[in-house]
């Protein structure tokens, strides 16, 4: 006799979503959907007929725990409708940013797994931890980008400055002094992952992995004729949780598939392992990958260059693509500007990515791991609901047909 | 290290979903006063947006004495009405629902480490999930109030 469990919603994560699991009588789960129920937000029709200036500016307040990403894709997405080659130094600048971003993220999402893989005795070592490493991490970040959380700094066509001698060699110095700390709170939590012994096989799913870049993202690795979105009820057999699910299916050569720091590992790196202890192992290690490469730009950066490119926003109506390898995986923000004004703007949004593919990474195990394969995928729901919306007045939603954009 | 300062004043809320917006704005319009007014220098003013839990108040700063969270806050009364509240007074689920955030009340976390003070705005309209911008005319009105309010909490007027 088969049973369904559902967990509504997920724990220790943003944004509200639902994990439906049908099980055998061991408690085996066979059948596993996890979908989104943060409603529908609607924030790209909103940036069109606005001047392209706006779009980082909004976008970044799309949700309070990527601001970042979001804000580097919305202006890569500007910079190449508007044919722009930003400065070197302005490329360091924004790698900078992101790296040490991608430092706090991860470090909070140890800091949201501890319950699960940290014993008592070290519960405050590990937190500690975590704690020492973000506050350098958001340093950097409040540094470079101008605002720790809503980087003022980050414009289309660079930087707004770049920053001083004393600065860099602070910063340096701090990322330098760093570095065995973050070692060796890499090796604590891989150690503590391995501890926990998830059994083996845990969370390994088929789904090809997706990924730009093996830290910061290129527009160039993204194809956008090989993808394609669906509405929820093509893709759930369950009518029940088609009509609740929020977010439309990406599809990359007709496939679900995985991002983030595993994918980038698999993809850019050398990386073979899969399941929820691959993927911890992956986050940990791109801890370390990002701390050499903001050590090595601040060694590097030449602080009296330029920062912003001369540009022209009039734009020729070019279909711009930012891709970004944010915490969570890839953030893509196209945009298309014509006489100085945005006329489309579009998110494809890390979780968004990942949705397909975490119900089924729950089956062929108890259902009691069901959450700790969800978590594996630090999923963040706020920004990664996105439906088309046809009718402005009723908000009535198309269905049923296969959309491309 | 980011926010370094005695007394910190925090605007929390989404400026995409109307009255949300409250807190931001309050940070924004105490900005332009105190181009004029300059504040005591050992206070920080944020717009933290929808980021105070994952980037503000779960990183507690050695420095921080006071911290004053400016937000809205449903407690049943008129729209633009503004009262300050101890963490434990907070209305239920203020930190929950509408910032999304899965820890439980990082508030009562760092009360424990600093004072910690709430000035709450009751809004009209949170237009969330819907994006519309811009504060209703009660609540817009109410930013001077409390502005007024934040300047006595940290000592000036």
């Amino acid at each position: 006799m088969s049973e369904k469990i559902v967990i509504s919603p997920t724990s220790r994560q943003e944004g509200h979503a639902e994990l439906v699991m049908e099980v055998d009588d061991e408690g085996i789960v066979t059948k596993g959907k996890y979908f989104s129920i943060t409603p529908v937000r609607g924030l790209e029709k909103m940036l069109t007929g606005k001047a392209p200036e706006s779009a980082p500016v909004y976008a970044q307040r799309i949700c309070g725990v990527c601001p970042i990403p979001h804000t580097l894709a919305s202006v890569e997405a500007m910079d190449d409708s508007l044919g722009i080659e930003i400065p070197k130094a302005a490329r360091q600048l924004r790698e900078l940013t992101l790296a040490a971003h991608d430092i706090n993220s991860h470090a909070i999402h140890q800091f949201l797994i501890a319950t699960d893989v940290v014993p008592e005795n070290l519960f405050a070592t590990a937190v500690n931890s975590v704690s020492e490493i973000r506050k350098t991490a958001q340093y950097v970040v409040d540094m470079v980008a101008g605002e720790g959380i809503h980087p003022s700094d980050i414009r289309i066509g660079g930087m707004a400055s770049n920053i001083s001698e004393v600065a860099r060699k602070r910063l340096y110095a701090r990322l330098k002094q760093l570095k065995p700390k973050l070692d060796a709170h890499v090796d604590l939590i891989i150690g503590l992952v391995a501890d926990k012994g998830f059994p083996k096989g845990l969370g390994v799913t088929n789904a090809p992995t997706l990924a730009t870049d093996i830290l910061y993202g290129d527009r160039e690795n993204f194809d956008l004729d090989r993808f394609t979105e669906i509405m929820p009820e093509s893709w759930y057999d369950d009518p029940e949780v088609a009509k609740r699910a929020c977010s439309t299916i990406p599809l990359y050569d007709g496939r679900n598939v995985e991002v983030g720091p595993r994918a980038r590992a698999a993809v850019y790196g050398d990386f073979k392992e899969r399941g929820v202890v691959a993927q911890h192992v992956a986050r940990a290690l791109e801890m370390k990958t990002a701390l050499s490469k903001a050590i090595d730009i601040l060694g590097e950066l030449d602080t009296s260059a330029p920062v912003m490119a001369d540009f022209d926003v009039t734009g020729t109506n070019k279909l711009g693509v930012g891709a970004i390898e944010g915490p969570r995986g890839m953030d893509v923000h196209m945009a298309q500007v014509a006489d100085g004004k945005t006329q489309f703007y579009s998110c494809l949004v890390p979780t968004t990515w990942n949705i397909p593919t975490m119900g089924p990474a729950t089956e062929g195990f108890h259902h009691e791991f069901g959450p700790h394969v969800i978590r594996a995928y630090d999923p963040c729901l706020s920004c990664a609901t996105h439906m088309i919306v046809i009718d402005d007045e009723d908000r009535s939603i198309l269905k049923n047909e296969m959309v491309r954009i | 290290m980011p926010y370094s300062a005695e007394i910190i004043v925090v605007g929390c809320g989404n400026i995409l979903f109307k009255d949300d917006g409250f807190g931001p704005e309050v940070i924004k319009a105490l900005g332009e006063y105190s181009k004029e007014n300059p504040l005591p220098e050992n206070v920080m003013i944020l717009d933290a947006g929808t980021g105070g839990p994952h980037f503000v108040f779960s990183l507690p700063h050695e420095e921080w004495k006071k911290m004053i969270v400016v937000d809205i806050a449903e407690f049943g009364v008129e729209p633009g009405t503004i009262q300050k509240f101890s963490v434990d007074e907070l209305p239920k689920g203020s930190y929950e629902n509408i910032h999304s955030w899965p820890v439980n009340a990082p508030l009562h976390d760092l009360a424990e480490i600093c004072e910690v003070i709430v000035i709450g705005c009751q809004p009209e309209n949170v237009s969330a999930p819907d994006v519309e911008m811009g504060l209703t005319p009660h609540v817009k009105d109410a930013i001077p109030k409390a502005i007024e309010m934040i300047l006595k909490e940290i000592g000036v007027s």
